[in-house]
């Protein structure tokens, strides 16, 4: 055995400071036995530890021998051997991994610490999902208020087309212009509302036929016997109610013709489908 | 120090005036190590006369063939005193005692211990922070190895080294 390489590695000091394991505290001792050199090291290493355990030598308070010498009265000398209080050896190894020290201390504190970082990291976490739960439902709520504002927009539009419309018809110097279907279409059945005091006409085109493919219907006034435009119309518009058309001065009647599509200079007048002469006065 | 027969053999058969002989010769040592386990005067007091009466009471069990006087009392006082840590009144009373106890501990010098002039202590304070503070939690706290690994965040390995380079250092300033 390479005793020297033993003495090297430190074991010899882990014993003499009492960190030693049983199982090494035994080999240790075995070898001590064995062999003198390693007896000489633990005395040298202990002797060593002695002087600087003297070297921090504080003297005791006054008093404390008589005291001491005092309470000796009472106590007998241990004569007699194998004394409870007395240690198994001279030398005993302490390894108190049960005793509550600062260590152990400390590692309940470090234990405690890693539990609140956990803690404190699940906390974290559970509130950035929160908060990013709660950013996609304002999202969310956000669009659909947008979606809403633009409904109530084009609904209030609508709504004041229609209180216009309603006022325009109601209006006391609004004439209703009815044209008739005519033989292409005998139940064919539209209005012009003509105001010559607020200047306004609408159409309300009730019913009329689904033009044909390229087809258009463009509506006409009459005024001293020559036909005057008043612009195209699609059925899928004229469906949403009264609109708006051009105001002409002192018509005569007023009539609707099937043309190519966009419209043209003169009606086709075979192709007219309803016509209403304005009433006079 | 030289050997205690005749003083031991005095004690062994119960003679007071040698565990007073024995106190003067080592008290201050003794008295030191039980400082720096218990971290107070006055517990400190009280561990001091308790390991006194235990070596009074086990006399008879020392054994001078198996090592020094001062080896075995050393051992008794050390482990008293690390028992006393045990108790709930110390952890109360370890947290507010710390600066006096420094304070007290500089009041009274090691002073009959020359080294031509200069305190032993002083010499011995100079070696490595690091490699003190390990026998200091091995051999006054009573650590064990876990406990030392975690205070200082250090494998065992680098313990052994250190405990190893440390009883070097001391070797040096004693010889």
């Amino acid at each position: 055995m390479n005793l020297q390489g033993y003495i090297s590695t430190g074991i010899l000091e882990l014993y003499v400071h009492g960190l030693a394991t049983p199982e090494e505290i035994q080999e240790v001792e075995g070898l001590a036995s064995e062999h003198p050199e390693i007896q000489q090291e633990i005395d040298s290493i202990r002797l060593t530890l002695e002087r600087y355990v003297e070297a921090h030598s504080v003297p005791p308070p006054d008093g404390l021998k008589e005291k001491l010498l005092e309470r000796l009265k009472d106590v007998p000398t241990g004569r007699e051997k194998n004394d409870p209080d007395q240690p198994a050896s001279n030398y005993p190894s302490r390894n108190f991994d049960w005793v509550p020290k600062e260590g152990s201390i400390s590692g309940l504190a470090t234990w405690l610490l890693g539990l609140a970082l956990v803690a404190a990291c699940v906390a974290v976490f559970l509130f950035w999902q929160q908060s990013q739960r709660a950013g996609k439902q304002a999202q969310a709520a956000q669009t659909q208020l947008e979606q809403l504002q633009k409904d109530c927009d084009s609904l209030r539009v609508k709504d004041n087309q229609v209180k216009e419309q309603f006022i325009a018809i109601r209006h006391w110097a609004t004439k209703p212009v009815q044209m008739k279907g005519t033989a292409l279409s005998g139940d064919a059945f539209a209005v012009v509302y003509w105001n010559s005091v607020r200047r306004t006409s609408y159409l309300d085109v009730v019913k009329l036929p689904e033009p044909a493919a390229g087809k258009q219907y463009q509506l006409w006034a009459i005024v001293e016997g020559k036909p005057t435009d008043m612009g195209v119309f699609d059925l899928s518009t004229a469906a949403d109610g009264l609109q708006n058309v051009p105001f002409i001065e002192n018509p005569q009647a007023f009539a609707v013709t099937l043309e190519p599509k966009g419209g043209s200079q003169s009606p086709t007048l075979d192709q007219m489908y309803v016509v209403g002469a304005v009433a006079k006065g | 120090m030289h050997q205690d027969t005749e003083t031991i053999a005095l004690l062994q058969q119960g003679d007071k005036t040698a565990l007073g002989i024995l106190y003067d010769k080592y008290g201050a040592a003794l008295f030191g190590v039980i400082l720096r386990v218990v971290q107070s005067k006055e517990l400190a007091e009280e561990v001091m006369q308790e390991a006194f009466l235990k070596i009074w009471r086990n006399a008879a069990n020392y054994d001078e063939s198996k090592g020094k006087f001062f080896t075995w009392a050393l051992n008794i006082a050390r482990n008293t005193a690390i028992d006393a840590t045990r108790s709930s009144d110390f952890r109360k009373s370890q947290k507010t005692v710390d600066f006096d106890i420094l304070v007290y501990c500089e009041n009274h010098p090691a002073t009959d211990l020359p080294v031509d002039g200069i305190g032993l202590r002083e010499i011995v304070n100079k070696i490595d922070e690091k490699y003190r503070r390990v026998i200091d939690l091995a051999y006054f706290q009573g650590y064990t190895q876990t406990e030392i690994e975690q205070e200082m965040n250090i494998p065992i390995g680098t313990v052994k080294t250190r405990l190893r380079l440390a009883i070097k250092e001391l070797r040096k300033v004693f010889q």
